[in-house]
């Protein structure tokens, strides 16, 4: 069949420019309806014939990640996670879920906190001291008897971590210093090495760098409502 | 000061010769012997110690990790698998704990660790990782939950 479909292509390109030498173009239409059949040629786009090739031949075909449940997977399971998810319904509801921990996500670091902590943040954070804040980014809530783990972060409704900024200073004294022995080269704080310091606004001096800290008092964690339901309406509380 | 010519100009260089030797005495306070009261000893240890701490700011954050890796290294061992997968299953599970907060985990909550590390686990067999071929699927987890399907 490619033998004779080769052929039939060569035979239409012959034709076809011995008939257009010959002929004016309207003739050619009118008389050679079926050479047009097989070879119809629109002026457009340029289409390439065969797709591009992205990957390299002697390449192995990347691996499909195409997870499947395996087929001892048994229902019973299913009523298990069931019973565990009411009995910490049930904690939550009763109160009985004791003192949470929790990890957060805050100012492009985590921490594990608990109620009661006082972290550090460092560098340059605009919240004032008395601010109360809600820290919405929880990755991880745990207590004695079960944990709620994010992916990557819980729903923002379901945990509530309340803190209050208690404190702003400033760290101790930094100096970036470099220096060759016996190459006559010394440079401390120099601009140039400064330019991260600037960024996050740091104090800068001739002599002195220091970085901002802010103290933060988690004041409570706290799990509103029930685990593992959808509510009908998320993110009332924040219209805009 | 008063240049009267150019030449006195070029000797005089900084501040006074007392003030520019206190900045140095100032940091070498702290020090014992000989190496806080004469000058030329001070200034060296005052510049090997200025270079350490500007070096060691870096060092502390490799450092930091390389202590994490030990422990959670450690901590995965316990559960039959290793960092790699722990890290490789999480983060195809869209859990994004980082080291410090895995380390954490292991050393002050057992059982949690205990749970993400099971996790973990399942995943990468899920995902037809070599390494966990040996290990049985976690009992705990609900698979069906984990299972991602591509578009």
């Amino acid at each position: 069949m490619a033998a004779l479909g080769s052929f039939n292509r060569l035979f239409n390109f012959a034709t076809n420019t011995c008939v257009k030498r010959i002929l004016p173009t309207s003739t050619n239409k009118q008389y050679y309806l079926g050479l047009k059949l097989q070879q119809i040629e629109v002026a457009g786009y340029a289409t390439r014939k065969q797709p591009i090739r992205y990957k390299l031949p002697w390449f192995k075909p990347e691996p499909s990640y195409q997870e499947e449940i395996p087929e001892e997977y048994e229902e019973k399971k299913e009523k298990a996670a069931a019973d565990i998810i009411n009995k910490i319904n049930k904690q939550i509801a009763t109160n009985q879920v004791g003192r949470l921990f929790a990890v957060i996500y805050l100012c492009g670091t985590q921490f594990k906190i608990t109620e009661n902590d006082v972290i550090a943040i460092e560098g340059h954070w605009p919240p004032q001291p008395g601010d109360q804040l809600n820290l919405e980014k929880v990755l991880l809530v745990g207590s004695k008897d079960f944990t709620l783990i994010g992916r990557p972060i819980l729903n923002r409704e379901l945990v509530s971590v309340n803190a209050t900024v208690i404190q702003k200073t400033l760290s101790h004294t930094i100096t970036r210093f470099r220096m060759r022995p016996r190459k006559q080269f010394k440079r401390i704080n120099c601009k140039h090495d400064m330019i991260i310091n600037i960024i996050i606004k740091k104090i800068v001096q001739l002599f002195l760098t220091r970085i901002p800290r802010t103290m933060l008092r988690i004041n409570s964690i706290i799990i509103n409502g029930e685990v593992d339901k959808k509510k009908e309406v998320e993110g009332l509380d924040r219209i805009y | 000061m008063v240049f009267l010519t150019a030449q006195l100009f070029v000797r005089s260089r900084g501040p006074d010769e007392f003030w520019r030797k206190r900045q140095i005495f100032k940091l070498a306070a702290h020090y014992i012997g000989r190496k806080r009261n004469c000058y030329s000893i001070a200034i060296k240890n005052v510049h090997r110690a200025l270079l350490k701490t500007t070096r060691g700011r870096q060092l502390k954050k490799q450092d930091m990790r390389e202590l994490w890796e030990t422990r959670l290294n450690g901590a995965t061992h316990e559960h039959n698998i290793s960092l790699r997968i722990l890290l490789e299953g999480l983060n195809r599970c869209n859990i994004l704990l980082n080291r410090k907060s895995l380390a954490n985990l292991a050393i002050w909550e057992p059982r949690t660790f205990k749970c993400l590390s099971d996790i973990a686990c399942a995943k990468a067999k899920l995902g037809g990782i070599k390494r966990v071929a040996n290990n049985s699927m976690p009992e705990t987890v609900m698979i069906k939950g984990l299972v991602d399907e591509l578009d």
